[in-house]
């Protein structure tokens, strides 16, 4: 590779290293991302909470009443599990995909899966740790529908 | 003065080095920073040694095999630190999101290496530049990110952070004795607080790390101030390691930070990094006193 190409690359990866802190800080106020991780510098700049927790609710129609999980199976234990440690860190951002998947297999005849987690944060208005909760509501497919 | 000609860019403010000794400062660089990757592979693995899945323990070799052919064969460097590179993209593909923000570092000095030949007089700028620009966006966007997010500016963070041991220790005299006691009763657990408190000291403590972040890197590239900045940048650090206690991020960030001064001095604090890789490995294998790092 030529020296005028090295550089280049060098520049070019620089600059991206210096804009990303920038798109990082957008998607922490826009997903609650956290300040911690993905390279962004933000180590120390949020108060770190390890409690996430979830609760997880279905139904077989709009109108029917929400069922809550009780008993998951344990792959459903396991994708919860990983979720929330994804979730740890990128909140909104963190994909819900595996945990519905598992859970419509344990309960086929569910059409709509509504996921609640919550997570403490301090807030500064107050100066108070407070619970905030990202809940997610996701379409189900049909037994005809799934491959 | 031949390098200023030949690259006068916004990329070259961070110029200004003894071109005579830039190949053995690098080399010297590279050495202590391989020395702390591959330690901090070892360090990790070896509190919990029997709970590491069998691809740890490939990276593990991989790590090893590859710093020991940086360091030992000047024909492997590229290799090697190729390898390395190889090793910290599998790491942080299997621990995403949750690893630290100092692997993404790691993998970007060694992605640099595996790029340029630091023994040919351009490429080696290049590479120097290059580090000292990394140096330059992570002290920056440190303080940018604490400013941003707002929990630095009327010290609820650092209120937060005294209710551990580590932090009233070190920090615990910025408050009064009553106020301080009474955030080392609170948990941190849902409708705790206030983490708000009346402290001059607190408050300028607050506001004058992220300050000197912000400030401390323009005052690293501007070469007037690049003397003062550089060990004014260095106590910073040393100042938050002392209580965040992340010792290989923080050696792998002094490294970078001590590329700005113009002579060599990489060559001298390589043994010092090795030094204190040998008292941090001591430690965790139990002949030295315990000594908590991360």
């Amino acid at each position: 590779m030529r020296l005028a190409t090295k550089r280049r690359v060098v520049h070019g990866a620089l600059l991206l290293l210096a804009v990303w802190p920038l798109a990082h800080l957008v998607l922490a106020w826009r997903y609650d991302l956290s300040s911690w991780k993905l390279g962004g510098w933000g180590m120390y700049a949020t108060p770190r909470f390890g409690l996430v927790g979830m609760e997880a609710y279905g139904r077989a129609a709009p109108d029917a009443a929400w069922q809550q999980v009780t008993a998951p199976s344990p792959a459903a234990r396991d994708a919860a599990n990983l979720f929330l440690e994804q979730h740890r860190w990128l909140r909104r951002l963190a994909p819900a995909s595996d945990v519905a998947r598992t859970l419509h297999a344990d309960h086929p005849d569910w059409r709509e899966l509504r996921l609640v987690v919550s997570y403490p944060v301090l807030d500064r208005a107050s100066g108070r740790v407070r619970l905030v909760a990202d809940e997610r509501l996701v379409a189900l497919p049909a037994p005809d529908a799934r491959p | 003065m031949q390098d200023a000609a030949r690259t006068w860019t916004v990329a070259a403010l961070v110029d200004g080095d003894d071109p005579t000794v830039r190949t053995r400062r690098l080399t010297a660089f590279e050495q202590a920073f391989v020395l702390i990757v591959v330690a901090e592979y070892w360090l990790r693995a070896i509190p919990k040694w029997g709970l590491l899945g069998w691809h740890y323990h490939v990276l593990l070799g991989v790590a090893t095999l590859a710093g020991a052919a940086i360091v030992g064969v000047a024909a492997l460097r590229r290799a090697g630190f190729a390898l390395l590179a190889a090793a910290h993209v599998v790491l942080l593909w299997s621990e995403f999101p949750s690893s630290g923000n100092h692997a993404y570092l790691e993998l970007y000095v060694c992605l640099l290496a595996v790029l340029l030949r630091r023994d040919d007089p351009d490429e080696g700028l290049l590479e120097l530049r290059a580090l000292r620009w990394l140096a330059v966006i992570v002290l920056f966007f440190s303080g940018v990110q604490k400013l941003a997010h707002g929990y630095w500016v009327n010290g609820e963070y650092l209120t937060f952070s005294l209710g551990s041991e580590t932090y009233r220790a070190l920090l615990g005299w910025t408050l009064p004795v009553d106020e301080l006691a009474r955030i080392a009763r609170l948990r941190g657990e849902v409708g705790d607080g206030p983490y708000r408190v009346a402290s001059t000291p607190l408050l300028l403590l607050a506001n004058g790390t992220w300050l000197a972040e912000i400030g401390l890197a323009p005052a690293l590239v501007w070469r007037r101030t690049r003397a003062l900045a550089l060990p004014l940048a260095l106590i910073l650090l040393a100042a938050i390691e002392l209580v965040a206690r992340e010792v290989f991020f923080g050696l792998v960030f002094a490294s970078l930070i001590g590329l700005f001064a113009r002579r060599d001095r990489q060559s001298a604090a390589r043994w010092l990094v090795a030094a204190a890789l040998l008292v941090l490995a001591l430690s965790r294998l139990g002949v030295l006193p315990e000594v908590t790092y991360y």
